[in-house]
């Protein structure tokens, strides 16, 4: 639920016009800072910074425009790091696509200041491989837990999330022109891509959907409404029929069916009610989908109180099997469907090996054996 | 005629600051609005004589500039926060001196932050001093 306050500072730092007093005696008037969320803190210095800080009360000021420099500083730290590793995989010849907060910074929201916990890239799926070894020969480690749309990689305690697919069911793959339709964009001297504005706004949202299904970042309602409405006001008049049936292509319609409802309450100047029953209607369809969600959510549930119980680092074969039934069910309700519809021939053993980083069941089984004995 | 020593320190601008990294050492420089629009004044083609002679039109003939701005861009020399460039940069150079909002001569200078992965480590809201803020930690006691 976004609270009023939360509302009227994402209307004014979206529409760009100054606040009053009156307005910010709303938005920051009684505030408990200490028991405040830290996106909120920092949208509210993202938009007090545009005029000076002014009308913020005395008491919360000093401690809202350090929030405010913190993360300039942040964000600034990435990025010297992007560009040296946008530099290396350029210069390998692989074409690279900034996602998320990266693509907001480089193109939708420039210079603006923003939480950012790791950097998104992507890169064509048949080079996937050879960018995985240019980035270790950087100096970077990829990460345990490979999700099959993206590996993680580390380096000196900051993340590239380096994707062969953009979404996580592989909607770009099935819509095929995910790529011929990105734009353009400097960084640090080399030429990346990002989205186009329709294909970012809607993977936004499809993150933010399955992200509210499980659980994930709920807390950060603010960041997304705020993204969507950048991203959109970029494309300038948006048109929404067009705008679903690219969801359809990118097998992320029912995602957009489950979120745009609050961000047309936010801004209808954007999106009406009326647009939003008529081109993403909470039909059968949608039904259905959030159904396997839920069944889900509810085998999260189940899995993560009977994993907590199990003492660290014991094996055994009924574990071994609450964990198949564990990522059977994910595969089942998330990936099997959309998989098969983008093309991409991945059975629950294929998804199971990648997940667990095997080749064969063989591997896996003597890793399991090996494990064992020591 | 300066630039940003980019081998050394990466800066972003933004709503009239700078802040500047030094990603070399991990120092963090923090800039007020007047030294930011001095800073942006040298970096977009302003020699020291034209922001000094853009001050003294500002604040009159005895506001003391030459100095402050002597001492300021010798500062940032010796920070690394810029270089010599060989030509000078297009942009609004000493126009930028008009846009300061202080009444009278401002002081000039910058302050440095020591290791800024410290800094960072620390709880923006709950670890700060409550008069400062970030990066000013909260005094014990």
């Amino acid at each position: 639920m976004v609270e009023e306050r939360e509302k009227l500072l994402l209307r004014l730092l979206v529409s760009g016009r100054d606040y009053t007093r009156e307005e910010m005696e709303t938005m920051a008037g009684d505030m408990d800072i200490d028991r405040e969320r830290i996106e909120y803190l920092l949208m509210l210095g993202l938009l007090g910074e545009r005029k000076g800080f002014l009308y913020i009360p005395d008491k919360v000021r000093p401690r809202i425009t350090g929030i405010y420099r913190s993360y300039r500083v942040r964000n600034l730290l990435f990025q010297p790091f992007l560009e040296a590793k946008l530099k290396v995989l350029v210069r390998a010849g692989i074409p690279v696509m900034l996602l998320k907060g990266a693509a907001m910074r480089a193109y939708y929201a420039p210079g603006v200041v923003r939480e950012m916990s790791d950097i998104d890239l992507a890169v064509p799926e048949e080079r996937f491989k050879e960018a995985l070894s240019v980035l270790e020969a950087s100096g970077m480690k990829v990460q345990d837990g490979p999700a099959p749309h993206a590996w993680t990689l580390m380096e000196g305690g900051r993340h590239i999330d380096l994707h062969r697919w953009i979404f996580k069911t592989g909607g770009d793959k099935a819509a095929g022109d995910f790529w011929e339709k990105a734009v353009p964009v400097e960084v640090g001297g080399v030429q990346v891509l990002v989205p186009a504005p329709e294909d970012m706004f809607i993977h936004i949202l499809d993150n933010r959907a399955r992200d509210l299904i499980l659980d994930y970042q709920v807390n950060r309602t603010m960041k997304w409404l705020y993204d969507g409405a950048m991203i959109i006001s970029k494309a300038g008049t948006p048109d929404w029929k067009h705008i679903a049936g690219r969801a359809e292509e990118l097998l992320a319609l029912s995602s957009l069916k489950m979120v745009l409802p609050d961000f047309a309450e936010l801004f209808p100047e954007l999106i009406s009610g009326e647009q939003c029953r008529e081109f993403f209607p909470r039909d059968e369809s949608y039904l259905r989908w959030k159904q396997k969600a839920e069944s889900f959510v509810e085998e999260l549930k189940d899995f993560n109180t009977i994993a907590d119980k199990w003492p660290p680092g014991s094996l055994g074969l009924p574990k071994l099997m609450r964990v198949v039934r564990h990522y059977r069910t994910q595969y089942r309700c998330f990936f099997k469907d959309d998989l098969k519809r983008a093309g991409i021939r991945m059975s629950f053993p294929d998804f199971f090996l990648f997940y667990f980083q095997a080749e064969s069941a063989g591997e896996l089984i003597r890793r399991y054996l090996g494990k064992k004995k020591a | 005629m300066y630039i940003i020593n980019e081998q050394k320190v990466y800066a972003d601008y933004a709503e009239g600051q700078y802040i500047v990294l030094n990603h070399v050492t991990g120092e963090y420089y923090s800039f007020d609005r007047a030294s930011s629009a001095v800073l942006g004044a040298v970096l977009s083609g302003a020699d020291e004589s034209s922001v000094t002679e853009a001050f003294l039109e500002k604040y009159g003939p005895d506001c003391g500039a030459a100095p402050k701005v002597a001492k300021f861009v010798r500062e940032l020399l010796e920070a690394g926060i810029i270089a010599e460039a060989e030509s000078p940069a297009a942009g609004a150079g000493a126009a930028l001196i008009g846009e300061i909002a202080d009444k009278t001569m401002p002081e000039l200078g910058f302050e440095a932050f020591s290791d800024v992965a410290d800094l960072l480590l620390m709880d923006p809201i709950h670890e700060v001093d409550e008069e400062m803020g970030w990066p000013v930690p909260k005094q014990e006691g």
